[in-house]
């Protein structure tokens, strides 16, 4: 695969229309790397680039197990893999937007720390 | 660029079975899209101007994603599938180059006020990155370093943002925000110490 190609992978991993976006939830999950995902998968690393540039399967249940059964079918993978895997990774990657939000927002943080200690207070 | 052989683009029947596929129940015809126009795109974009690869780049995938995403916006009543994406990315171009021209007016105002020594609570304390030693330094930093310079450079302030391109956004966010922190004062540092040098 070219740059320009990897590049945009990279780029669509924060994009929910695109299939790279619960590949990097589930990856940032499991704290896998390329290799280690494209193994978890059973693909090669190659296929990785391709992989991500798929659009996303559709939200209700029939529509997604017929497109997760087409990507599986297109890149040799086990149905039951891929579908575990992205059920888990869109999950977890809702839950990052939403602690990004929180974090934007300052709420998080400033929920976690309260407030800090007063000038002569012990901390 | 790649130094791949450049793929050359797919004939127009070819071009109209691959935009016919992009259909919500199609999910792979998006990535067979995308492999098809993207590098050819990027290509043609590289011939006819002087832009960086990351702006090149940038401008080729936004044509391509926006078709993606709305492939009603192309009517082959109306032209060629590449006419239209070549049209559309050199559109998006612009719009990329006249980003980054208000991303650079803002950096010299910021670098102009730290050398005049004015209170810096807006952006971060970094020294003119113009010159060639700079360049070399920065050559030598880690991808996702890079990718923090340029957030810093930005303006940008949220730990998320930072946490996301140094890869550790699956971490916890206190830890996240000390990592970012540290990996921001080594950044700092390592200018910092070319700066003295020059």
């Amino acid at each position: 695969m070219s740059d320009a190609l990897k590049h945009m992978a990279e780029r669509v991993k924060a994009d929910p229309f695109f299939l790279a976006y619960p590949l990097a939830g589930y990856a940032a999950a499991e704290n896998l790397d390329d290799p280690a995902l494209a193994a978890a998968l059973g693909v090669g690393v190659e296929d990785l680039t391709r992989l991500r540039l798929c659009r996303a399967p559709r939200d209700t249940p029939a529509a997604r197990r017929d497109d997760v059964t087409e990507i599986a079918a297109a890149f040799g993978i086990a149905p039951t893999t891929l579908m575990e895997v992205l059920n888990r990774g869109q999950a977890v990657a809702r839950l990052k937007e939403k602690v990004k939000t929180a974090d934007r927002d300052g709420a998080f943080l400033a929920a976690r720390d309260g407030d800090p200690p007063a000038e002569g207070e012990p901390s | 660029m790649s130094a791949l052989p450049v793929q050359s683009w797919p004939s127009p029947e070819r071009a109209l079975e691959l935009f016919a596929r992009l259909r919500p129940d199609d999910t792979v015809g998006h990535a067979d899209f995308a492999v098809a126009f993207l590098d050819p795109l990027a290509e043609h974009l590289r011939r006819n101007n002087t832009a960086h690869d990351h702006a090149l780049f940038e401008a080729a995938e936004d044509a391509v994603i926006s078709l993606l995403k709305n492939p009603a916006a192309f009517d082959p009543a109306r032209g060629s599938l590449q006419s239209y994406l070549c049209m559309s990315a050199a559109g998006d171009l612009k719009n990329v180059l006249s980003r980054e021209r208000r991303h650079h007016e803002k950096r010299a105002s910021v670098e102009l006020d730290d050398f005049a020594g004015k209170e810096e609570d807006e952006g971060e304390d970094l020294p003119s990155l113009d010159h060639p030693t700079f360049a070399a330094a920065i050559a030598e930093f880690t991808d996702p370093e890079r990718a923090a310079l340029e957030l810093m450079r930005d303006g940008v302030r949220e730990t998320a943002r930072f946490a996301e391109v140094l890869g550790i956004a699956g971490r916890a966010p206190r830890e996240q925000f000390a990592e970012v922190k540290r990996a921001k004062d080594r950044i700092k540092q390592r200018l910092k110490r070319v700066a003295e040098g020059l």
